[in-house]
């Protein structure tokens, strides 16, 4: 179980370390040295560790899919956690536009929030966006688990694209010689 | 050197941009092969989730007993591969297939509202499982 960290702490880095009994990856998301995944629960302090096949996954789409995506709604906010939380706020009188505004939020999340992909394990919310020739990483843990309490509630930070890029890579494809060389995935 | 993007891994996971398209194949395949193939879907709860376990990393499961879990899984709301629906105490459940001969499947709380389609969001106000209230406060992602 060797651990393993890629990339530059004070900036951005991964570090992980497979289990290999139960197929799970502890997994640590390093920005200015704060790991923004950490979370007590049940009284200690860890961080993600779970079979993380599906994130890995949302991962690889997101880099490939990578383009500039402006959050749907204009906010007077930087990042697009902070965008999203309050844009949510609003509300309609009409139902169907009520669906639609919220539809189109919904269809942009999809997008650039990777939680969907938590696959019942403890995650962090964070969110992913290209602005320029830079990633910004954004999260908002205000709303998740009632026995869950996250380090980092809600911020963000911005990288350098290809920093970020060749962080993830080197991390999925050492993902993916660990856990996918033997299925047809 | 850079890193290369090759990493032999597949597209369009659940989560993924493509989850929509993705999902509508796959409950075609569902489908077809539970009409020919597949056992009707059985409730086994596993430890990972089990709230006394007190697995530090796993959403819990708030299921109380295999017969709510049997009755909740057979009258859920299937999306892709998953299953959802509201326990008697209003906690949103999301049941993940073991891909077991059996067709079992297991349970947890989804932990973030905004994760859970808003197609079935709209079937469990339709079916009367949450009220309009809850409703739009769900789709606003809180709780």
């Amino acid at each position: 179980m060797e651990r393993r960290m890629i990339g530059n702490k004070e900036k951005f880095a991964i570090e992980y370390c497979f289990h290999n009994e139960e197929h799970s990856t502890e997994l640590s998301l390093f920005v200015e040295n704060k790991n923004i995944l950490a979370f007590t629960m049940y009284g200690k302090e860890t961080t993600t560790c779970w079979d993380l096949d599906e994130l890995v996954k949302w991962l690889r789409d997101f880099i490939d899919n990578m383009k500039e995506d402006p959050y749907p709604v204009e906010i007077c906010e930087q990042y697009g956690a902070i965008k999203d939380d309050i844009a949510r706020e609003k509300d309609f009188e009409d139902d169907d536009e009520f669906d639609k505004y919220y539809d189109m939020l919904d269809a942009w999340c999809f997008r650039h929030r990777w939680h969907p992909a938590s696959a019942g394990g403890i995650l962090a919310d964070v969110y992913f966006q290209q602005v320029g020739e830079c990633v910004e990483l954004s999260w908002n843990n205000k709303y998740m688990e009632d026995y869950v309490e996250y380090k980092y509630i809600i911020g963000g930070v911005s990288i350098p694209k290809e920093e970020f890029v060749n962080v993830v890579i080197e991390f999925i494809n050492d993902y993916a010689d660990k856990w996918f060389k033997k299925t047809s995935c | 050197m850079a890193a290369t993007h090759n990493s032999g891994i597949g597209h369009g996971s659940i989560g993924s941009p493509q989850e929509n398209i993705e999902e509508m194949a796959y409950i075609d395949k569902v489908e077809t092969n539970e009409n020919k193939e597949k056992k009707p879907p059985v409730y086994k709860p596993i430890r990972k989730h089990d709230p006394e376990h007190s697995f530090k990393n796993a959403s819990v499961n708030p299921i109380k007993s295999k017969e709510e879990g049997q009755h909740l899984l057979d009258t859920g709301i299937m999306h892709g591969k998953q299953i959802y629906n509201v326990t008697e105490d209003g906690k949103i459940v999301k049941f993940q297939p073991d891909n077991t001969p059996e067709n079992g499947y297991h349970a947890y709380e989804v932990s973030s509202l905004r994760d859970i389609p808003s197609k079935v969001l709209k079937e469990l106000f339709n079916r009367g499982r949450i009220s309009k209230v809850q409703y739009n406060k769900f789709r606003k992602g809180h709780k």
